[in-house]
């Protein structure tokens, strides 16, 4: 445990001396805020229009149309995973000290583990930013507070789960740019093929296209619902991830 | 296997796809050892090397470190090396300071011992100046220096650098020798280099590699007799009738063959008797009252021996 915490400080400080986490945390907490000032400010403008229904006045809470669209909106997130993880192991290889972590008494699975949690440090920092937002929405009003937690277990969850496949492509090449382009290839991948229903005719192949697709499972949570069979898909997609991570270093070593 | 014996190679074979890399690589080498690994460009020397430090895995055969087997307890085995591979392993954007840090975090140093170790690897490699600078902004002789340092910290039993003065200027080369020979001691140090001085003035043992394969493995002393039986001596004296001297020194006993160019004799003799020959050539011309002006054995350099051994396995 000692080395994987190494691994994730030393990380974790290179993020952070470079201008990488600085530039990421500014554009996030920029567009973050844009997203919760226009989704509120639409929620300001519908309750001075009168209500022709009862049903849809029920709609028009702070969950239903601040909280759901912005934990939505928040997805954008996900597009930043690739410039997290992209250096991780492609520097490490281009600049051949992974010499230095081979030839060390320090296991695959441990320098796995540590570069993956550093990387999710860095991601839980970028969450806790957003939080301001859904305090102010406590203190200024009364959301329900259900959805927003599990909203954000989802966001969280479904952000582990891209980390994962940001830290395999960056094992698979010793070039920051192309660990990059193919991680975010493969988050576009993953959130695009829930839109599979509105393409394909099959309905069966369309929803079983749509259960891979990390979007769905997400967009279950910000409703505030957990459902098993969410979670198992999440961290079975991290675990498998990972996994393949290890298997890419291991095999660097059989080469 | 013996008490002594601190690394032990066992019939590697590395291929990658058709070339094979190291074909069927054994040695030992003994506590203390000091050997250098010589070959051309892609023979096989730095593959060995990763070999041994655990970066890259074997096809067949097997390495034992100080007892213990580098595939089935790398950490255990890997605890007693030091390794600087051929392009230093750093960081750029961390200091000096940091950089060791972190990597004697890396190799198990307990945290009682590691403050100390750190500024000793610090002073050895005469980073003292520099130790709160960032690697980037350090000068390739010194960037190679926090190589070494990083190698030595956890003081180490097993020394293994890669063409540690490959790329540097002429002073920082013999900086860095100077700085390896000083770290030499009581380790067992292999050093590989195409560079043959370098192997003469540090080295007591030589390891030909040539095409993955060992090719000779040897003392420096033994290396030269066993590549040729003759040896070669050079003489030139004040006198002009040539053929009469030729003749004279043909009467020597032990004189194999004699030969005139650019004004000097060359002279061939066995190997082993070169003091004799000496003697009664000094003793020869005494007689005849012909000056001396040089009387030179010439023994075969390594570099001789080296390509007398690369080229002889082509044939």
């Amino acid at each position: 445990m000692k080395k994987i915490l190494i691994i994730a400080w030393k990380d974790l400080r290179t993020y952070f001396v470079l201008p990488s986490a600085y530039v990421i945390c500014v554009i996030f907490i920029l567009f973050s805020g844009l997203f919760f000032y226009d989704n509120l400010s639409i929620f300001f403008l519908s309750k001075l229009q009168p209500l022709p229904w009862e049903e849809i006045a029920a709609q028009k809470d702070l969950n239903h149309m601040v909280v759901q669209p912005y934990l939505h909106s928040l997805s954008i997130l996900y597009l930043l995973i690739p410039v997290i993880t992209m250096r991780l192991f492609a520097e490490e290889n281009r600049l051949r000290t992974d010499e230095l972590l081979y030839s060390s008494p320090i296991s695959s699975y441990q320098i796995v583990a540590g570069k993956y949690i550093a990387a999710v440090i860095l991601f839980m920092v970028l969450l806790l930013f957003t939080v301001q937002h859904m305090l102010f929405l406590c203190i200024f009003g009364n959301p329900d507070i259900g959805p927003i937690i599990t909203g954000y277990l989802g966001l969280f969850l479904v952000g582990l789960a891209y980390l994962a496949i940001g830290l395999f492509c960056s094992a698979l090449t010793d070039n920051q740019i192309i660990a990059a382009i193919v991680t975010f290839g493969i988050i576009c991948f993953f959130w695009m093929v829930g839109l599979a229903p509105y393409i394909i005719s099959d309905i069966e192949i369309a929803n079983m296209l749509k259960y891979f697709s990390l979007q769905e499972h997400f967009h279950t949570f910000t409703k505030g619902l957990i459902d098993l069979k969410d979670i198992v898909y999440i961290l079975s997609f991290i675990f498998f991830s990972l996994f393949l991570t290890h298997q890419t270093i291991e095999s660097r070593r059989w080469k | 296997m013996n008490d002594f014996s601190m690394i032990t190679v066992e019939h590697l074979t590395k291929r990658y796809g058709d070339i094979i890399a190291v074909n069927d690589v054994s040695f030992s080498l003994n506590k203390g050892d000091i050997v250098g690994f010589l070959g051309p460009n892609g023979a096989g020397k730095t593959t060995t090397m990763r070999i041994i430090t655990g970066c890259l895995a074997a096809d067949s055969g097997r390495v034992i470190i100080g007892g213990y087997d580098i595939l089935q307890n790398p950490n255990e085995a890997k605890r007693l090396i030091g390794y600087l591979p051929e392009q230093p392993p750093l960081y750029d954007e961390m200091t000096v300071s940091a950089y060791l840090d972190y990597v004697a975090d890396l190799k198990d140093i307990p945290r009682s011992k590691k403050k100390k170790l750190k500024y000793m690897a610090i002073y050895e490699c005469g980073l003292d100046g520099v130790y709160k600078r960032l690697i980037k902004h350090l000068s390739k002789g010194y960037r190679q220096r926090v190589g070494i340092a990083q190698a030595i910290i956890n003081d180490p039993k097993i020394l293994i650098l890669d063409e540690p003065t490959i790329g540097l200027d002429p002073k920082q080369v013999s900086e860095i020798r100077e700085l390896i020979k000083g770290l030499t001691g009581r380790r067992t140090v292999i050093l590989s280099t195409h560079i043959i001085y370098e192997v003469t003035m540090i080295c007591q043992k030589v390891v030909i590699i040539n095409k993955g394969k060992i090719a000779a493995i040897d003392t420096l002393d033994s290396l030269s007799s066993r590549v040729g039986d003759k040896g070669k001596i050079i003489l030139r004296v004040r006198y002009n009738k040539y053929k009469e001297i030729a003749g004279l020194l043909k009467g020597l006993d032990g004189i194999l063959n004699v030969i005139f160019r650019n004004n000097k004799f060359i002279l061939e003799y066995p190997i082993n008797q070169e003091d004799q020959i000496c003697e009664s050539i000094s003793l020869l011309f005494m007689k005849e009252n012909i000056p001396i002006l040089e009387l030179r054995p010439e023994r075969m350099s390594l570099e001789d021996i080296f390509v007398k051994i690369v080229t002889r396995d082509k044939g």
